[in-house]
């Protein structure tokens, strides 16, 4: 057959289509619970989500908010873990643990017929944990191990150093260490669990086919139980990194190097977040980035490289990261300061602007598709109080976003005095 | 539940459709029956490194990705041993662009020496990424040639070793490409708001003039079956010793495949399985404990391992899992029990229609299997099996002479 097709030029493209907000319900509860129903999707499921402030910009020393959430499945008055484990598998349901600098949560997801059932162990386990000392012991030294582990990757150290470099001694700057597992008693986890797992000032996100009925089983569930007030935890806010930018932590026979290259910066609410997000993603946020396009693609130094600009509560940061060839560490590290500079220096052209703007309108429409992933993206913008409208306006502000502001953006932020970097691999 | 049509083009691509109404967004999937297995055994990781290749030019379009981004979209792709799996989502208006990049790369490649030399530098960087700079990364390059003497599941889809990868020709890529690379060998399935008629164009107009070419007919030496047991003991820069047992077991498509899902399950699914309950939290012998299935299309593994605690030895670690699988060898599990994995199951299956993507690839994979509606009948399949067959085929599945074990010690 002959192929008369026009295999060249790219078919039409088409109107993306709009982002449709689903429709959310808030009821705020006489005892001090937000309760928010998402309706979204098309299968009989629920995910709920308990959000609580209690991540680790809360706690008073290293690991207890981490091993607080463990344990919250560990053991009520009434029920082992073992009972709690089997009920909840004995209805298809999964309860996970979820925990992270600003908050901790507990995350239902359930068949909705067999809700009824798997509510009333979650209340249990929210409010009634007893953190029995045998299994918090296991848990500790498994806990233990695990960091032990963790250590001998080189991703992994980099990492933690990297958030001590950049947050030195604010909360979020704390990492922990092997002695710190030795520090954590059964105490000091239930004072942390009576002070921050209170329902007053929980938000419970119910997210899927969300009707009245399901909404109104939460609330009967969870409205009755009046809990103090969890206090806000004051802290000071002020970030002071590492008064050195280049750090080098030796790993013996390491094969690869693992790179963290970056700096603090402002939360989402700040006005130049959309801008520094999209020039993130210019530099290493898909596929197609520059930094892909060089070091791997051209150069094949690495399997992949990224970039990504993260917001906290009170802070966020910018970070590049990968893992590359021992031998080519230095060379990747040049062609990685390389790239920043000429976002310094040179305008990003308008059809690289239009492809990455493209991009991310599309990854836009998946990332706010279904109702687990809008339950996430409702609680990520509740943390710095909005609604998912502001995820429509930052869009907007993102695709506004003009190639010489990109320009500006780079040399207000991106000035290799700024840019604290870590490497761990092996000495040359 | 997933409703869907089927249709095949004259040259023998396979078409599936479902529709969902709920999303802008579509997934498209078109999945290659090659994988790690249909190697030469002296080219291992070739399968793989070929997916990578797949993104370096097409024989009309320079490049895959920057076309499907600048309209919205974006893709991956994986090897296994069995399949190689390339999939894309994107908003439903620009589909097409999605029929135009894929069709154009399974008419033919630009086999360019540059990518081919960039992408082998590229899975060697994989290959100390995954499987060489981590702690316990190789695992499965010494546990494949001990339980495989002759099926070439005895490599992983990384390959045997890094100099294969290295020794990878052009004319090696363009066999491989001619061999494996054709609609009779594919099968594409797209999931969203899409009308059947439309795929149905769609599909005509950019596979549709696409040369059958011969299919490639699989003949796999069979591996004998194992009549002794094998050990194998490496020490390793690790902190923890570690045990890993594997057993060989029945292909997909055997009603035993359900089974020995179940039995896996009761093991080691979620807080209150066995192993966990037993051996991490009673007695303390292991901080982590798994048991699960391979899932290859041809017989694959089941598994069971651990990471012991310090102070444990390597004798009380593999009783302890023994003595557990005894227990399913001798008595029956209980209905309820039975029934908590069974609907543990359902549910898993329910949340995994939520995304069209994950849709796509259920139709895909089942069309590969035998026929894309058996996918539906996958929760009865389990919901069939009884407490006495699994204690027989523990029975024997656990045969001490069927077993493969690889003692991991940490220098």
């Amino acid at each position: 057959m002959i192929d008369v097709l026009d295999r060249k030029t790219p078919p039409e493209s088409g109107d993306f289509g709009v982002v449709q907000l689903p429709e959310v319900t808030t009821l705020p509860l006489a005892n001090g619970v937000t309760l928010v129903g998402i309706n979204a999707g098309t299968q009989e499921v629920v995910r709920i989500e308990w959000v609580f402030d209690a991540g680790t910009y809360t706690q008073e020393q290293p690991l207890v908010s981490f091993i607080c959430n463990q344990m919250l499945n560990e053991g009520t008055s009434k029920l082992s873990a073992l009972q709690i484990a089997e009920r909840v598998d004995y209805y298809g349901a999964f309860l996970q643990t979820d925990f992270d600098k600003d908050s901790a949560s507990i995350v239902l997801y359930s068949m909705k017929k067999h809700l009824e059932h798997v509510l009333p162990l979650v209340k249990e386990v929210l409010l009634d944990s007893v953190f029995p000392e045998k299994e918090l012991e296991v848990l500790l030294a498994n806990a233990q191990r695990k960091f032990a582990l963790n250590m001998e990757k080189g991703g992994y150290r980099a990492r933690k150093r990297f958030t001590e470099v950049l947050f030195g001694s604010h909360p979020y700057g704390i990492t922990s260490n092997a002695a710190d597992y030795d520090n954590i008693t059964r105490e000091v986890i239930q004072r942390f669990y009576k002070a921050r797992y209170t329902l007053n000032g929980c938000t419970i996100i119910v997210a899927g086919r969300v009707d009245d009925a399901v909404l109104q089983l939460v609330q009967k569930t969870f409205e009755t139980v009046d809990a103090p007030l969890a206090p806000p935890v004051l802290k000071e806010n002020n970030i002071e990194p590492h008064p050195t930018l280049k750090h080098f932590l030796p790993k013996a026979d390491a094969l690869q190097s693992a790179i963290r290259i970056g700096r603090p910066l402002f939360t989402r609410s700040d006005p130049d977040f959309p801008g520094m997000v999209l020039l993130t993603t210019v530099l290493g946020g898909y596929f197609g980035s520059r930094l892909m396009a060089n070091i791997r693609e051209d150069k094949g130094y690495t399997y992949g490289v990224g970039a990504a600009m993260v917001s906290l509560k009170h802070a966020g940061f910018m970070v590049i990261s990968t893992e590359v060839k021992g031998d080519a560490s230095e060379d990747a590290l040049h062609e990685i300061y390389k790239e920043i500079a000429l976002l310094r220096s040179k305008r990003v052209s308008e059809e690289e602007l239009m492809l990455v703007k493209n991009y991310m309108r599309g990854s836009f429409l998946k990332n706010m598709d279904g109702p687990f992933a809008l339950a996430e993206r409702y609680r990520d913008a509740n943390l710095s109080g909005n609604d998912l409208g502001y995820y429509l306006t930052y869009m907007e502000a993102l695709q506004n976003t003009t190639s010489s502001q990109l320009l500006e953006l780079a040399n207000k932020y991106l000035t290799p005095e700024s840019l604290y970097e870590v490497v761990v691999g092996a000495e040359k | 539940m997933i409703d869907f049509d089927k249709f095949e083009l004259d040259n023998g691509l396979k078409v599936m459709v479902h529709r969902d109404a709920s999303t802008p967004i579509v997934a498209v999937n078109l999945l290659y029956d090659v994988g790690a297995k249909d190697e030469d055994p002296n080219r291992t990781g070739f399968a793989h490194l070929f997916e990578h290749l797949m993104f370096g030019g097409s024989v009309n379009i320079p490049n895959y990705d920057t076309p499907l981004q600048q309209v919205g979209g974006d893709n991956n792709a994986f090897t296994t041993n069995d399949i190689t799996n390339y999939y894309s989502t994107l908003p439903l208006s620009n589909l097409e662009t999605a029929f135009w990049l894929e069709s154009d790369r399974m008419l033919s490649l630009d086999f360019s020496e540059q990518s081919l030399s960039v992408q082998r530098q590229v899975v060697v960087e994989e290959f100390k990424q995954r499987y060489l700079n981590q702690p316990y990364g190789d695992v499965w390059l010494l546990l494949r040639p001990l339980a495989y003497q002759q099926h070439p599941y005895q490599w992983a889809t990384i390959g045997k070793e890094i100099a294969h990868i290295e020794e990878a020709t052009l004319e090696d890529v363009k066999q491989f490409f001619f061999k494996h690379y054709n609609p009779s060998n594919a099968i594409l399935s797209i999931c969203g708001n899409v009308a059947l008629d439309e795929v149905k164009r769609l599909a005509e107009k950019w596979f549709g003039p696409i040369d059958r070419k011969t299919k490639y007919i699989r003949q796999l030496p069979r591996e004998p079956r194992q009549t002794t047991p094998r050990t194998l003991t490496v020490e390793r820069d690790v902190p923890f010793d570690a045990i890993y047992k594997v057993y060989h077991m029945c292909s997909r498509k055997d009603r035993n495949y359900y089974v020995a899902d179940l039995l896996s399950d009761i093991l080691s699914r979620g807080n209150s399985s066995r192993l966990h309950n037993a051996l991490v939290k009673q007695a303390r012998l292991f901080s982590e404990v798994n048991a699960y299935i391979t899932g290859d299309m041809e017989e694959g593994l089941f598994v069971v391992t651990g990471k012991l605690t310090p102070g444990t030895t390597m004798e009380e670690a593999e009783a302890a899992i023994e003595a557990q699988l005894m227990q399913l060898q001798t008595t029956l599990v209980e209905e309820e029990e039975l029934q908590k994995v069974v609907n543990k199951v359902e549910s898993t299956l329910l949340f995994s229609e939520m995304s069209v993507l994950n849709k796509a690839m259920t139709l895909a994979h089942f069309e590969l299997l035998g026929g894309a509606e058996k996918c539906n009948e996958e929760i009865q399949n389990y919901q069939q099996i009884t407490s006495v067959e699994m204690m027989e085929y523990a029975r024997v599945l656990w045969d001490k002479n069927n077993s493969s074990t690889l003692y991991y010690k940490a220098k």
